[in-house]
């Protein structure tokens, strides 16, 4: 299995707060990796890190052998990178489907200077687009029902599963996932593990995914990757971190 | 009876052309935040620049348009890309003190060039009324205004059903997001000063054939911005309806209680408005989660 995202010693601090300091860790290709920790951990700044809304203090992040830590966030997930947002990020006043076909944006060839201008050839491109979100995306989520509906009003579960749906119509190399399943009943949480799965089996796709759902987590990830402070404190798989001491104490403190 | 309605559809006629500003004025608000203080002077210059070809150069009515457009469009994205761009991520202030300079700065130009004294473009709308039933219109501003239509009309179906007017509608939503789904949010920017070009123009050259050109028509931005409190700084569908209804109060309110009071009544329409409702009849109100 190649690698496919190389963090090392990656340290961020706003002011004089550390948010992360000194993470290393590898994600293998194929592969599901879980990031976990108390609340301010620096979880999702690790996600914003690697997706490029915030500039390390130091450190490296390497994707498919390459340095993107200079590459702006949009020219990041147009190499493949795509993510889903803690507080759902979908945008509203749209349609589920319009949603979904702003995450292939990335993909596209005609920028909007000439889709503006509507030739033929971005014509085309479009309904091939909406033609591939159809037969791909929404069927593999289930969202055929709701296709036309508008964002607001919809069940929390069912934005998170547009949110996804979003980001695999980038047909991302990596799949970052902020807390799939906070908030979720029993049956949706197994739904939504299910369709992480299908999306590395079927798609192809790497996932690193935030989340406080241990039982979750341990039964999906293939590599587990705890933080506490900002500091990695335990990586390994989920059994070996289940067990350190470290973690144990993170999550339940010491006598 | 019969003479409210007509001055009724001049009045919304007159405001058909406050429409298409306040379109551009809209779109650069909700995308990027920047409040545009140039919008009447770019509106201004783009009448010039058909004054200058049409009549100066004699180079027909169709050049004149085709320059103006294409001229206004190009000082837009210079403005933007020199001015705003190397600006981003600096407090909204300061961009809007910017498009202020650039205002005075356009009006003093077009002083020193055409100067102070009024020019007229020649009548390429047709100048006979037009009837509805036994109602009377002037036939240029009829004219102008179902221009205007057009324009607008064309403007929200890119808007609307356009990739492009997708990704703007993403970026006004949420910078961030749109961000990560690979749009480039500065192109965005320039997108959209580059259409505001292509509506100022549009509204400037319609503007100028109907009332003359002097280096203040950019004052009327005044009214456009009290049309754009009025629809609440961030509705696009709510534009619409405010700048034809400031058009017909200013109308009315010319027409059976004199100029004088022309001047500041929609004002205090739109002061009471805010009064009540502070996003404006037609805004939104933005929850930040913290």
């Amino acid at each position: 299995m190649a690698q496919l995202l190389e963090v090392e010693s990656l340290s961020l601090s706003f002011g004089g707060i550390t948010a992360l300091s000194d993470v290393s860790t590898i994600v293998q290709e194929g592969s599901i990796t879980a990031v976990i920790g108390p609340n301010g951990a620096g979880k999702t700044s690790f996600f914003n890190v690697i997706s490029g809304f915030y500039r390390p203090t130091s450190g490296t992040v390497r994707f498919d052998g390459c340095d993107i830590l200079a590459l702006p966030a949009n020219a990041r997930s147009q190499r493949g990178i795509a993510r889903t947002f803690q507080n759902i990020a979908l945008f509203n006043g749209m349609t589920v489907l319009e949603n979904i076909k702003l995450g292939a944006h990335a993909q596209l060839r005609t920028n909007v200077f000439s889709a503006s201008l509507y030739l033929g050839w971005a014509r085309r491109e479009e309904e091939d687009l909406t033609r591939r979100i159809d037969d791909e995306v929404i069927s593999f989520l289930d969202l055929t029902a709701i296709r036309d509906r508008s964002i607001e009003g919809l069940p929390y579960g069912l934005q998170k599963r547009v949110e996804l749906a979003r980001a695999l119509a980038m047909r991302p190399r990596l799949l970052m996932v902020d807390e799939p399943f906070a908030g979720m009943n029993n049956s949706e949480k197994a739904a939504m593990a299910q369709y992480i799965r299908r999306s590395v089996r079927e798609w192809g796709a790497t996932v690193l995914l935030i989340d406080h759902d241990m039982e979750m987590i341990m039964g999906l990830s293939d590599q587990v990757v705890v933080l506490n402070f900002g500091r990695m404190i335990a990586t390994g798989n989920p059994d070996a971190v289940r067990k350190d001491p470290a973690v144990i104490d993170a999550y339940l403190g010491t006598e | 009876m019969h003479q409210i309605l007509e001055f009724s559809i001049i009045g919304l006629a007159s405001g058909s052309v406050y429409v298409l500003a306040a379109l551009g004025f809209v779109i650069i608000f909700k995308s990027s935040s920047v409040f545009n203080f140039a919008l009447g002077e770019m509106m201004m210059i783009a009448a010039y620049l058909c004054f200058a070809t049409t009549v100066q150069m004699q180079l027909g009515w169709q050049a004149g348009v085709l320059v103006a457009v294409v001229g206004s469009v190009l000082i837009a994205l210079a403005v933007e890309r020199t001015m705003l761009q190397p600006l981003l991520g600096k407090p909204v202030i300061v961009l809007v003190m910017v498009t202020l300079g650039v205002g005075s700065i356009m009006r003093g130009l077009a002083g020193l060039v055409w100067g102070p004294d009024i020019v007229q473009l020649p009548d390429f709308l047709p100048r006979a009324p037009v009837f509805i039933g036994d109602v009377l219109i002037p036939g240029r501003l009829a004219w102008g205004s179902l221009v205007v239509g057009l324009i607008a009309g064309a403007f929200m179906a890119y808007y609307h059903f356009s990739r492009a007017g997708l990704a703007i509608r993403a970026t006004s939503s949420d910078q961030v997001t749109a961000e990560s789904m690979g749009i480039n949010i500065r192109q965005i920017f320039s997108l959209t000063w580059a259409i505001t070009g292509v509506l100022v123009a549009a509204s400037g050259i319609i503007l100028g054939a109907l009332n003359g050109i002097t280096p203040t028509l950019g004052l009327v931005a005044l009214n456009v911005l009290a049309v754009v409190m009025l629809s609440g700084l961030t509705s696009v569908g709510g534009v619409v309806v405010a700048g034809l209804f400031i058009g017909w109060v200013e109308t009315m309110v010319g027409a059976y209680l004199g100029a004088a009071w022309q001047n500041f009544v929609p004002y205090l329409v739109v002061l009471l408005v805010m009064t009540v409702k502070p996003t404006g009849l037609f805004g939104e109100r933005r929850i930040e989660r913290i």
